[in-house]
């Protein structure tokens, strides 16, 4: 069943859809979150938090206004950040923390369908990613999972603001390009 | 502030809260950027996917699970899935079939009841029986593997001396046997020994008798001895009555030039470091 649907479901109270929807995704948003936070009890404590307000909000949800998995990862995106700036760590670049970072990972469990989905998805992803420029790339990375405004991207970078703008707008463009030449959809 | 600049990180949801409102304002004033927009929020949604996914502790799911099943939704969502009980008007002779059937159902519940149990109660009693049997099996199983490996070292050990005994009867039998016959030194003089070689040169029977008994630390040991001194040749066991038998291999045994028996620690020594109890030239 699709996402969206499960989402009506949940709507109503349906507890199994809910852990349908858990199964399906909670692994990849651990992934983002521990990505983000660098800390995986911080990050199962965000996921949490996460999928309780997925079931807290099921009826605010407009399929209309975008894909679930959208809505998902910006609730998750936006405690996981709120949750750095609270702790006022400032994490270093995304690359070198994550080699840094000791982390146990596993194959995810749920179906094996997600899991493969999971899997092509992320072979699209990557094979896009290694297409940019890798300034346009540290750009997009340090916005998404570092929470940065533009202007900490600038320093950060050393790189004049409207450069930083430039390189998001083009990061942009030049990923949607590369996941389509890859075939990739949103879940 | 300019939209061109800000439309990319709204979509990587990066902006604050003021930004955010003012991109939302331009987006409502101008639909035509939406698509543009989409297209760009699904390129951000992708760096999901660049992250290898990490499998939440189990605990985490039976807190929200377990938080999410108090709520008033999930509550009302379980009754409202519970078929409701049949609100059909019943005529008079329904009431009076019923009234009539539902005594006798129950009756027949109960017989059936009783005799589900009961059959259950006897399959159950001879499920313990037969585990009882099983496990009884199984013990006498072991009991037997037991005493075959007994009987199977007995059975060696006998063929052991079987060989030994025959290896005797072969050299005392031989006309080219040679027997030397020594004694005890001071230390025991009424000890008695003889050794018997074999015509091969190599193989030789040691008997004594009259030997005391030593302490359990002690034993009794074997030596031949030539120009480079005694050579060990084994231990040797004596019973109670002091008489004992040592069959011993060693190359040329007739190229040595006597024969010494020694009280040793349990264990032996490599070389005579007590009493020299009996001797003899070859």
């Amino acid at each position: 069943m699709q996402d969206e649907a499960l989402m009506r479901q949940v709507a109503q109270g349906d507890q199994a859809a809910f852990s349908t929807l858990y199964d399906r995704h909670a692994p990849v948003v651990l992934g983002v979150l521990i990505k983000i936070v660098h800390n995986r009890a911080l990050g199962e404590e965000i996921l949490q938090e996460t999928f309780w307000r997925v079931w807290d909000k099921a009826a605010s949800f407009d399929p209309a206004q975008g894909k679930f998995t959208t809505w998902l990862f910006s609730i998750a995106r936006r405690l996981a950040i709120d949750t750095l700036r609270r702790q006022k760590v400032r994490p270093a670049a995304a690359d070198s923390a994550a080699q840094a970072l000791q982390m146990e990972r596993a194959p995810a469990e749920g179906s094996v369908s997600d899991d493969a989905d999971r899997r092509i998805r992320r072979d699209a992803v990557r094979q896009a990613l290694g297409q940019l420029p890798p300034e346009q790339r540290t750009v997009l990375e340090l916005a998404y999972f570092a929470g940065m405004t533009r202007r900490e991207i600038a320093d950060e970078t050393a790189t004049p603001l409207g450069t930083v703008h430039t390189r998001a707008r083009l990061g942009l463009r030049h990923l949607q390009d590369a996941l389509a030449e890859h075939g990739w959809e949103e879940a | 502030m300019n939209i061109e600049e800000l439309l990319p990180f709204y979509a990587l949801d990066a902006l604050s809260e003021e930004e955010s409102a003012f991109v939302e304002a331009y987006l409502a004033a101008h639909p035509e950027r939406a698509a543009e927009l989409e297209a760009m929020k699904l390129s951000s949604s992708a760096l999901n996917y660049d992250v290898e996914p990490v499998v939440p502790a189990p605990h985490v799911k039976q807190a929200l699970m377990a938080r999410v099943a108090a709520t008033p939704r999930a509550a009302a969502f379980a009754r409202a899935q519970t078929p409701p009980p049949n609100p059909a008007p019943q005529r008079w002779w329904q009431r009076l079939r019923e009234a009539w059937a539902l005594p006798t159902l129950a009756t027949a519940g109960y017989a059936l009841a009783a005799i589900v149990l009961l059959w259950t109660l006897g399959v159950r009693g001879q499920l313990n029986t037969a585990t009882s049997q099983v496990a009884a099996l199984q013990a006498q199983v072991a009991n037997l593997e037991t005493q075959n490996a007994t009987l199977g070292a007995m059975r060696d050990n006998l063929q052991r001396q079987l060989d030994e005994q025959q290896l005797l009867l072969a050299i005392y039998n031989s006309p080219q046997t040679q027997s030397i016959a020594f004694g005890g030194t001071e230390v025991q003089p009424a000890a008695v020994g003889r050794l018997t070689v074999a015509p091969d040169g190599a193989t030789a029977v040691l008997t004594v008798g009259n030997l005391a008994a030593l302490a359990a630390e002690q034993t009794y040991q074997f030596w031949l001895i030539g120009a480079d001194g005694p050579v060990s040749a084994g231990l040797l066991p004596v019973a109670a009555d002091g008489s004992g038998t040592l069959l011993l291999q060693a190359a040329d045994i007739a190229g040595y030039d006597a024969v010494g028996v020694s009280v040793e620690p349990a264990g032996g020594s490599t070389q005579p470091t007590g009493d020299i109890v009996m001797l003899g030239e070859l």
